[in-house]
């Protein structure tokens, strides 16, 4: 495939202006992520600058056939790490062809609220810890795992080495890379407790930015595991029994809990979510209840519990930040198939903006 | 295979003047591409400075045996992306001996309909977009489909990304740059709602020129193809049943047409459509009726309707050219395998040069 190769890296720059833009958007199920390429007369670094384009709705399950049009804004750009050159990737929402943003386009409602001049002044920092599995195509069980049966038990794998121990390292390596070469904020990587099981981190990131660079670090990912010819799943408890779930762990600090004295707002900002469990609950992912079971890290789906470096909490705080009197919290109920735009927006709203 | 790689992307420029012309012409069929290259002297970039060739046309069906010689005539020139340096791809047409157009050149009669001065003055623009299928070499059977059985039905297709709904996206992007390389004017691709279908689109291009990108285009998706295994089908329903056809919708416009008031410009010219329907879906691709049936973003042979944003209609007016009441229209009718040639100068020929 070499050939094939010479092909796809061929540096363009040296015989055209031209360059590709790939608009990428989320498609109908709210986790589907679709993206179509287009070529544009030159570089471009300001989303404003981009034209808007538009997708046939009605195979994405967000339009009807008779009125198909859904149209994509451009909302950030990213280094293309396939083609490389001066070509970009292209974070998209999804409008009506009047102006309205279409049902599932959650990116629109958590802008307005990271536009609220008193979650403005809060400047809300996210660090989410993004963890997925990969399957094997076709059999969609666990690479690494044997078919038909099971690895050895937990306890070998996280942040493990080793051909019987690590499954898929090259696409989590080529991933960090691809990410940071974009100009993705990613934080950092580990292997996780269930084998093939993997997470990266993407933050700090301030309001909005966190939902698009995680969608792009998703979409990435699944670019390099469609090369890979690996499966990438989300699923909050992919494997029944004593095997880990995956989950969307969200840390999170706004101006005043990074200040002098911040560990009173953050424990009132526990306060509020907590009386708003159930709220927050509904939105944080299809499928939870199959992973927060109060084993395997998790608290309770019905409980709300907060602690100092208690992995079992559903919210926890560091020691270093108890320590310093200031600094952030991982509320730890979020599952691996959120919308980070949901989640991040909620947060800032109960915490910065909702009175009891 | 290095060794054999270093040779084939060997850059000559360095030892030589000489450089490698691959002649490009249609076949018998009007849809088997063919060619064949040969040394010339030095650089060329004009095709009227390129010299005439020939070929054994009884070897294509398009001579007899006693007197075989076809007379290639270069039209358009492109830079080769397989070769590079100074190489290049060159379109041709071909004639007889005489000087006659053979029966299946059909770029003579276009060039004809092109020049002539009302329709000059129109300037008629088109916009193809070309979908296209990959099979399994041997099976004949789509990439990525599973041998004796089908995918998951038509939904997750549609611009996918991952290893479980996107097959040969390296041929496609492969084909991307080479093209733009070439300087074809590729302005995007996209998956298609089949699984295994892609899509790429040439324009906007002037008159003549859209044909020749077009054949250029489908030339170097077959040579991409051919380096990595797979088969190119053009064939407008590839798999019956709920599975979508292969089109090659072309987009459309006049001078007129984008001009203040284009919009009744527009109209008056899909109503003369409408008249010669039957003439137009007589040269719009073989087989065509298997596709067209008013299903699976289709409407029926037999019916003429347009519409705008409507994907089941003959003829779709995009909303941005109701709003600004001017710009292009979409004849959503020609079938992958048509003849650009044909249908380009058939368009032109109908809502500028016909009176009903």
């Amino acid at each position: 495939m070499s050939l094939l190769s010479d092909l796809i890296n061929l540096n363009l720059s040296d015989c055209t202006e031209k360059i590709i833009a790939e608009y990428t958007w989320v498609g109908g199920s709210g986790m589907d992520l679709r993206s179509k390429a287009r070529t544009l007369s030159g570089p471009v670094s300001d989303p404003s600058k981009l034209p808007k384009w538009n997708y046939d709705g009605s195979s994405t399950g967000q339009a009807p056939g008779e009125d198909s049009e859904v149209i994509l804004y451009p909302q950030a750009i990213f280094r293309d790490p396939f083609r490389r050159g001066n070509n970009i990737l292209v974070m998209c929402d999804a409008y009506t062809p009047a102006g309205e943003p279409i049902p599932t386009n959650k990116r629109c409602n958590a802008a307005k609220i990271f536009s609220h001049p008193d979650v403005l002044a809060e400047e809300p920092w996210f660090g989410i810890e993004q963890e997925y599995t990969l399957l094997q195509k076709d059999v969609n069980w666990p690479i690494g795992w044997p078919l038909g049966g099971y690895p050895g038990p937990q306890g070998p794998y996280y942040c493990g080495v080793g051909v019987d121990k690590a499954f898929g390292r090259d696409i989590v390596d080529s991933h960090y890379k691809a990410c940071l070469y974009a100009g993705i904020n990613i934080g950092g990587i580990n292997g996780e407790v269930m084998p093939g099981q993997w997470e990266f981190q993407v933050g700090p990131a301030v309001g909005i930015s966190a939902g698009d660079e995680l969608w792009v670090a998703r979409y990435i990912l699944e670019r390099i595991t469609e090369i890979a010819g690996v499966v990438l799943s989300f699923d909050p408890k992919p494997i029944q029994g004593d095997w880990n779930g995956a989950g969307a762990h969200t840390n999170y600090s706004t101006k005043s809990m990074r200040d002098d004295g911040g560990y009173e707002v953050i424990k009132k900002a526990i306060e509020k979510l907590g009386q708003r469990h159930k709220e927050h609950i509904a939105a944080y992912g299809e499928g939870n209840e199959r992973r927060l079971t109060g084993r395997h890290e998790t608290a309770d789906i019905n409980t709300f519990l907060w602690g100092v470096a208690n992995r079992g909490a559903s919210i926890r705080v560091g020691r270093d930040t108890e320590k310093a009197g200031n600094g952030y919290f991982e509320d730890r109920r979020p599952a691996s198939n959120i919308d980070p735009y949901v989640v991040t927006s909620m947060i800032a709203e109960t915490t910065i903006l909702w009175k009891p």
